[in-house]
């Protein structure tokens, strides 16, 4: 049984499909908390689905129980700021790392910012990788943090099959077939 | 000597130095010891985050500076 006011975490390391994640949970009829600051854009054609006050959840958590039984999009490197105070149900999205590197890229170039060199990437991908490695290790270890992977490629391929494993994570509140709906593969470009 | 209490051993100046428990007592405490020395290890352990070299956690949190996400 899963307590209605758990927050629903989506997380992974950013362009690993938590935007899409987000989708689908709205689509199948799960609040999500989002404040809209950062709008849709070439990166993100359905939008962000963020909440500005993530980013401070090392120093301030006081947002948090406006999450309780909610979705909120939290990237992997602040899960270990979540408080044992509240109960987390997690989807840890999962991507190819070179998909991955090669989309955060796409999107530093539109922000302006020089993404570095074939060196520069392969150091930031082992650092990623040494980093989801810890962070899977952290999560099972945690009492009050229950997790889900998905695998972003299954999502796109299958996304019936992940509407309806999600859901059951869920205790199969959602619309599933909206859920798998929502999901349009052509807005997901960028290939290994 | 009430019931509970520690028996308190003392030296010739009258310097407490040592205390007398029952078995049982000590055995308790002994495993709540053990209790919270594993609690704080695990709190230790919570706290003390990834094992990240400096330049490494550096050029992590610049990429997702730089992405918007921190």
């Amino acid at each position: 049984m899963v307590d209605p006011n758990a927050i629903v975490v989506v997380s992974g390391l950013p362009r690993s499909g938590t935007s899409m994640m987000m989708q689908m949970l709205e689509a199948g009829g799960m609040d999500v908390l989002t404040d809209g600051r950062r709008t849709a854009d070439e990166d993100n054609l359905r939008g962000y689905y963020e909440y500005e006050k993530v980013k401070a959840l090392k120093t301030d958590n006081s947002w948090l129980p406006r999450a309780a039984g909610k979705a909120v999009k939290i990237i992997s490197e602040l899960l270990r700021h979540l408080p044992e105070t509240h109960i987390y149900r997690v989807i840890f999205m999962r991507r190819a790392m070179e998909e991955i590197l090669a989309s955060q890229d796409r999107m530093l170039i539109r922000r302006g910012v020089a993404p570095g060199g074939q060196a520069d990437r392969g150091e930031i991908a082992r650092i990623f990788r040494k980093h989801l490695q810890q962070t899977e290790t952290w999560l099972s270890g945690q009492p009050f943090i229950h997790t889900l992977y998905s695998d972003h490629r299954q999502v796109l391929a299958n996304p019936s099959r992940e509407a309806a494993r999600i859901n059951a994570f869920l205790n199969n509140r959602l619309d599933e077939a909206a859920m798998a709906a929502s999901v349009d593969a052509s807005l997901y470009r960028q290939r290994r | 000597m009430n019931e509970g209490e520690p028996r308190v051993v003392v030296d010739p100046s009258g310097n407490r130095v040592g205390v007398l428990l029952d078995v049982d007592e000590y055995e308790r405490l002994v495993r709540a010891s053990e209790k919270l020395e594993s609690l704080m290890a695990r709190e230790e352990h919570k706290g003390a985050g990834p094992d990240y070299s400096p330049e490494e956690k550096k050029l992590m949190e610049d990429r997702l500076e730089s992405l918007g996400y921190l």
